[in-house]
């Protein structure tokens, strides 16, 4: 039977040895390091005797032409712009307008379009109901398609003629109740002011996020300025004193 | 009056004496079948009112979300009884002469370093029961609650009354653009994009497991749940801001909560 017999022999020293002891502190000196004239070492440079690369980056005189070596600009945020710019170019099947509906009067002139492909019919009439699904299919796609808005499912099935359509449009749209609305806080309650004619019922508006943010940076700097004033005051007054 | 008669008035389309308003309620509601990513319809499928409208009910959604969770914890709780404390089982000192209270072994559960009375043992078994009628009408009713909001979204190509774009797919899938390139997370983040979906808990459920959809959402795994039709809960239903169900998904979950 073989057996493989291992000595483990405890290392006392890891430093090569040195005979002349005063060597210790000789290799612990810090090199002096030249200083050399700016103008010389443009001078190297133009010339190309500081090109050799001795390997170590911070040795290095000239960078790589690389995106990253550039001021202003982080690779990351370089890398993030290449991206966008990739997800901007890929194609997709935009059947909803860019262009939005804002006025009830594009909504007519797209509602009397929509039932004319719908049904082929001339004579657009809003009160009419819809003479089977693959007009109403035909036509709640053209009007979403047109004004750019997507209609709930939901809504579709109890919207019986396009006079339905037109007040979910005004109800829901045109009106700004969904550009006011937050995901985040479904239930916020707006108030406004057309909505109370009485005289003694005052409504403070609702002020955007942003320009309360703005406001509230304004008064902090003023403050911060103020505070500083003070500061400078009390430090000249006890100078003085 | 029979009481075959009064309910037929009090059903009947048009009834002018008691209840002018009465009406038969709607059997089916309208899914649009959609195509993916663009969204673009496609055609109409009826779907049962029970099944996509049926009227919240938040008292049976609780009791759905609640047994869920009592069903998904697991405790490893293991506390020591008076047979695992360690101590022996002799009397400490005995019954009567001492002037002292009466007591038993070291494990008693009454001395303070003793065993715990009546511990549980690991794995504790936190879960609880309902009726599955509660639960599948729990099931239906948040995938209605979901219809109604319109953050339900139907994905299919049944008996379309247009053609399907060159761009999209009629199942929940992505592919890249050209079958060379790996780039399908680009049309991933296009779509959230013209959807204005970044920030949202987006909920895909599918009839088979999809390659395509999984590699190339990696990105945005925090807020995209991925769930074969077979695995999905209510709680998944009721958290998500936007669900997107295949057809033959929606299919099966209507069959199995009928």
């Amino acid at each position: 039977m073989l057996k493989v017999q291992l000595q483990c022999v405890r290392g006392l020293h890891f430093t090569s040895r040195r005979n002349n002891f005063f060597s210790w502190f000789k290799s612990k000196k810090q090199q002096e390091v030249q200083v050399q004239d700016t103008k010389d070492v443009i001078k190297d440079i133009e010339s190309g005797k500081s090109q050799v690369d001795s390997g170590n980056p911070h040795d290095r005189t000239k960078l790589d032409l690389t995106p990253s070596n550039f001021i202003g600009q982080q690779s990351e945020d370089l890398e993030k712009g290449i991206r966008d710019q990739q997800v901007k170019n890929v194609e997709f099947n935009r059947w909803l307008s860019i262009k939005k509906v804002n006025t009830e009067k594009q909504l007519d002139a797209i509602l009397n379009e929509s039932w004319k492909l719908a049904t082929g019919n001339g004579t657009p009439s809003l009160d009419q109901s819809f003479p089977d699904l693959v007009s109403k299919f035909k036509f709640s796609k053209n009007l979403q398609s047109k004004t750019g808005y997507m209609v709930p499912d939901f809504q579709i099935t109890v919207s019986k003629t396009p006079q339905h359509f037109k007040d979910y449009y005004i109800k829901e749209i045109l009106s700004g109740k969904l550009l006011k609305f937050k995901e985040s806080e479904p239930n916020a309650i707006d108030l406004s002011e057309k909505d109370y004619g009485s005289p003694n019922v005052y409504i403070v508006n609702d002020i955007a996020t942003k320009e309360r943010n703005r406001k509230f940076g304004k008064i902090i700097k003023e403050v911060h300025a103020l505070e500083q004033e003070n500061l400078r005051n009390v430090v000249e007054g006890t100078k003085r004193g | 009056m029979s009481l075959k008669s009064r309910l037929f008035k009090f059903a009947g389309v048009r009834c002018n004496s008691t209840l002018p308003n009465a009406a038969i309620p709607p059997k089916y509601t309208l899914a649009t079948v959609r195509a993916f990513p663009s969204l673009e319809p496609l055609t109409f499928t009826p779907v049962p009112t029970n099944v996509l409208a049926a009227p919240l009910r938040r008292d049976i959604l609780w009791r759905a979300v609640v047994y869920e969770n009592d069903n998904k914890r697991v405790g490893s709780s293991n506390p020591p009884g008076r047979s695992d404390n360690g101590y022996s089982r002799r009397k400490l000192f005995s019954q009567k002469g001492t002037g002292r209270a009466r007591a038993g072994d070291a494990n008693s559960p009454v001395r303070s370093t003793g065993g715990r009375a009546l511990p549980r043992k690991a794995p504790n078994d936190f879960s609880t029961e309902l009726p599955s009628k509660i639960y599948s009408a729990a099931f239906k009713n948040a995938l209605s609650y979901q219809y109604q909001q319109g953050k339900l979204f139907v994905v299919g190509g049944q008996n379309p009354l247009q053609d399907t774009n060159e761009l999209d797919l009629n199942v929940l899938e992505i592919l890249p653009r050209n079958p060379a390139s790996n780039d399908g997370d680009l049309v991933f983040k296009k779509f959230l994009q013209e959807y204005n979906l970044q920030k949202r808990r987006l909920l895909f459920i599918v009839s088979e497991p999809r390659e395509g959809l999984l590699q190339y959402t990696e990105e945005f795994k925090e807020n995209v749940d991925i769930i074969q039709q077979e695995f999905v809960d209510v709680n998944d239903i009721l958290k998500a801001h936007r669900i997107f169900i295949e057809l033959e998904a929606l299919e099966y979950l209507a069959i199995t909560h009928t």
